[in-house]
C-alpha cells in the first residue's frame, strides 16, 4: 500500500497524468469532505477542490518524503480553503470575549447527528465561526496557532469557538424540538 | 475534549464524498494548458539565446572584416608602388633630375657649336 503510494508519488512528480488520476481518484473524496466543511455551498467546494489538487501536483517536488503525505496533502487543501475564506470574506471577527463568555451554554452534547446535519449546521455558520471550529475541532489547532493562521487574536479565537458552539447547540436543540422534521 | 467535538471530529474524518465529475476535467485543463505555457517559454527562452548567439555573431563577423579592411593597404596604393618598383634601374635613370640636368647640359653645349 505505502509503496505503491510512494511510486504514485514518484510518477506524480514526473508529471504522469496517469497517476495524477489515481492520486485524485484515491484522495479527492477525502479533501471534497474538507473543502464542503470550509465552504458554504458546493460550487465553491469544487471550486476549492481543483485550486488544491493544482496546487498539490505543481508543488510535488516540495513533498521531500519525510512525513505523511496525505497530511501534507491535507495541509496545502486546509491552506487553500483559509486562502480563500481571506481573500473572498470579511471575517468581521471582532466579539467581545466577555461577551461570548457571558453566553449561557447549554448542557447538552451533540452525540447523535449524522454527517448530513453536521454539514447543514456549518453551512449556517457566519464564515468565522465555522473557520475557527473547523480549525480547533477538526484540524485539531491550538487557539494560539488559530489566531497566527488567521492573523487574529487568540480571545478573537475563542469567542468565535463559543459563539459558533452556541450556534450549533441552538440548531441541535432545534432538531431535538422537531423543527427539523418538515425538512 | 468534549464528547461532542470527539463525535463531531469523528464524523468528518471519517467522511467521504465523491466530487462532480467536472472536477477532474477542469484539474487536467489546468495541468495541459500549465504543460503548454512552460513549452512555449522553454521556447522563448531558446529562441532568445539564439538570437542573442546569432548577434553577437554577426558582430564578431562584421568587426573582423572591418580590422581586417583597415589594415590592407588600397589596392591603387599598391600598384603606384608596384611600378615604381618595376620601373628598374635604366628607367630610373630617365627620371633621374641628375640625369636630366646632363642631358640638359649637352644639349645647350651641342646647340653652341
Amino acid at each position: 500500500m505505502q509503496s505503491e503510494t510512494n511510486n504514485i508519488i514518484i510518477r506524480c512528480k514526473k508529471g504522469d497524468p496517469k497517476a495524477q488520476k489515481s492520486l485524485y481518484e484515491k484522495y479527492s473524496p477525502i479533501f471534497y469532505g474538507i473543502c464542503l466543511r470550509y465552504m458554504k455551498n458546493r460550487t465553491q467546494a469544487e471550486d476549492l477542490l481543483v485550486e488544491s489538487f493544482y496546487t498539490i501536483f505543481s508543488k510535488m517536488d516540495q513533498y521531500k518524503g519525510t512525513g505523511s503525505f496525505e497530511g501534507w496533502m491535507k495541509r496545502i487543501v486546509v491552506n487553500s480553503c483559509l486562502m480563500q475564506i481571506r481573500k473572498k470574506n470579511n471575517l468581521n471577527l471582532h466579539v467581545d470575549l466577555e461577551n461570548a463568555y457571558n453566553l449561557k451554554e447549554e448542557a447538552n452534547a451533540i452525540t447523535d447527528i449524522n454527517h448530513a446535519e453536521l454539514l447543514k449546521m456549518m453551512e449556517d455558520l457566519p464564515t468565522g465561526y465555522r473557520t475557527v471550529f473547523n480549525l480547533y475541532v477538526i484540524e485539531g489547532y491550538k487557539h494560539r496557532e488559530i489566531a497566527e493562521i488567521m492573523g487574529i487574536s487568540i480571545n478573537t479565537s475563542k469567542s468565535q469557538l463559543i459563539l459558533a458552539k452556541k450556534r450549533m447547540q441552538e440548531f441541535y436543540k432545534k432538531k431535538h424540538n422537531g423543527f427539523l422534521r418538515s425538512n | 475534549m468534549s464528547d461532542s467535538y470527539k463525535h463531531i471530529k469523528s464524523l468528518a474524518d471519517s467522511h467521504r464524498e465523491e466530487p462532480p465529475v467536472s472536477a477532474w476535467d477542469r484539474i487536467e485543463y489546468k495541468l495541459q494548458s500549465e504543460k503548454s505555457t512552460v513549452k512555449k517559454k522553454k521556447l522563448n527562452l531558446v529562441r532568445f539565446w539564439f538570437s542573442i548567439a546569432a548577434s553577437l555573431m554577426v558582430i564578431v563577423t562584421c568587426s573582423y572584416i572591418i580590422y581586417t579592411e583597415s589594415r590592407i593597404t588600397p589596392d591603387y596604393n599598391q600598384g603606384h608602388i608596384a611600378e615604381w618598383e618595376d620601373i628598374g634601374i635604366e628607367t630610373d635613370y630617365l627620371y633621374s633630375v641628375q640625369a636630366a640636368r646632363e642631358i640638359h647640359r649637352l644639349t645647350d653645349i651641342k646647340s653652341s657649336y
